[in-house]
């Protein structure tokens, strides 16, 4: 139970981060170059209507049973809201917030780090708050295609007939959730609070 | 340390805004002298913004040229032209998110200075527009008042030594009750730092008393230029001398102010 929760942890940690380390960049990139930016949307939005069971199926395809497979579903899934709310968090920083950036002469890069980025930390937090959460719920699926995450115990309690480990795994997979949301609606808050 | 102020020429500069109809500016020429402090005046929507915003480059120019030094502005870096441009605006656009020695701070960071002569740099700012450093370093902008943030505003515009400084309605959003105070230490804290300055203000008072020569704008034009006494003593035009002079009372008021002005200077 206690290794099927830290595999859970991880998965969907690891793939957040992997997920926020291309789509935070990108979107800062590219949040005023709506040309380039529409068009990745619209990708990362066709992705995140993909059914997750389809989805896995195909990656279980092409990359075989196991966490690969999984890892790469959540990454998948996690780019979209992470992208989105950051591209919508730059987009709500005050015109004239950004003139004055802008007339300052700091290199773009520079600005966006020092400036736009926490101006816009509100909104990139709730987008990696979604993002968890749906990594959790859908790292719970990937047991069903041999993931070692919280899903595999509730999927061996379903096989066997087994109701206390399908409701050990169901409660851990509630609990992370909730503790994920929680913890990510204190930090917006006190980002907020500034 | 400090580098020479600019001078600048506007070269029959024209704004045009897509979508609107009367351009922003129209066929404006004039020179501003290293080292003069132009006032800019006229009513909202005259220009006056807009001439500012063409010297960094907010707003490009339709038609005509604006120079820098003789150079014109298009062949400056455009990083390096802003960092060398001072700018403050109305509502002044602190970071709520930084101190106010980190608001300070983004430019000198960025021109690589070391961390002793930032801090240092910040402190004497602080200091010379009246906020005890030791206090109002670590303060964020949401714990300071109008008028401090305003101050803030200008310290920050000043900070790297700007060759050129931006001041737009810098005291707009200050209590009347605390304006003359901050002109008067704006007025102490720029002849100190020695560079070209424009600064636009609808306050006709405001640009008496900080102007070397007044820019009077009008829909776009430059409906005339010139120091304040030969503009107050005898106005050009109607409208001249109806925004500046204002009735016979007035205009008395402030020949005489301007004359005492002249002795303090």
């Amino acid at each position: 139970m206690i290794s099927a929760l830290v595999a859970h942890v991880l998965l969907c940690a690891v793939a957040v981060a992997i997920a926020a380390a291309i789509a935070i960049p990108s979107a800062l990139a590219l949040a005023e170059r709506p040309r380039f930016e529409r068009p990745l949307s619209a990708l990362l939005g066709a992705l995140y209507t993909v059914p997750s069971l389809a989805l896995l199926a195909v990656l279980v395809r092409f990359v075989g049973l196991g966490n690969t497979s999984v890892e790469i579903a959540l990454v998948l899934y996690a780019l979209y809201a992470i992208f989105r709310s950051t591209v919508a968090g730059i987009r709500a920083i005050p015109a004239e917030q950004r003139e004055v950036a802008a007339a300052l002469g700091l290199p773009d890069w520079r600005r966006r780090l020092r400036v736009d980025v926490p101006l816009a930390m509100p909104a990139i937090l709730s987008g990696l708050r979604i993002a968890t959460l749906g990594s959790i719920a859908l790292a719970t699926l990937g047991g069903y295609v041999g993931g070692s995450g919280l899903g595999s115990i509730v999927f061996t309690g379903f096989a066997l007939q087994n109701r206390t480990m399908l409701v050990e795994g169901a409660l851990g997979v509630v609990a992370l959730a909730l503790l994920g949301e929680f913890a990510f609606r204190a930090l917006e808050f006190r980002t907020q609070r500034l | 340390m400090s580098d020479a102020p600019y001078s600048v020429a506007f070269d029959r500069a024209s704004v045009r805004f897509p979508g609107s109809a009367a351009p922003a500016l129209e066929n404006l020429s004039l020179q501003v002298a290293a080292g003069e402090l132009l006032a800019v005046v006229g009513a909202s929507g005259s220009g006056k913004s807009t001439l500012l915003r063409c010297l960094n480059r907010l707003v490009e120019l339709s038609e005509g040229r604006v120079c820098i030094d003789g150079r014109e502005i298009g062949e400056f870096d455009l990083g390096a032209l802003r960092r060398s441009i001072g700018y403050a605006i109305q509502g002044v656009g602190l970071f709520a998110h930084l101190t106010v020695a980190e608001n300070l701070a983004l430019v000198p960071e960025t021109l690589g200075w070391p961390r002793e002569r930032t801090n240092a740099r910040v402190d004497e700012l602080l200091a010379a527009v009246r906020l005890e450093p030791t206090i109002y370093r670590n303060r964020r902008p949401r714990e300071l008042s109008g008028g401090q943030a305003q101050r803030i505003g200008i310290a920050r515009a000043l900070v790297a030594y700007p060759r050129l400084l931006l001041l737009d309605e810098p005291f707009g959003a200050v209590d009347p009750i605390l304006r003359p105070h901050l002109q008067a230490e704006l007025l102490a804290v720029l002849r100190e730092a020695r560079t070209t300055t424009l600064f636009v203000t609808h306050d006709v008072d405001e640009a008496l008393l900080l102007g070397n020569r007044i820019a009077v704008m009008r829909d776009g034009r430059l409906q005339t230029i010139g120091t304040p006494r030969a503009l107050l003593e005898d106005p050009p035009d109607a409208f001249t001398a109806e925004l500046l002079c204002g009735d016979e009372l007035l205009h008395r008021y402030r020949l005489a102010r301007l004359d005492e002005r002249g002795r303090r200077l």
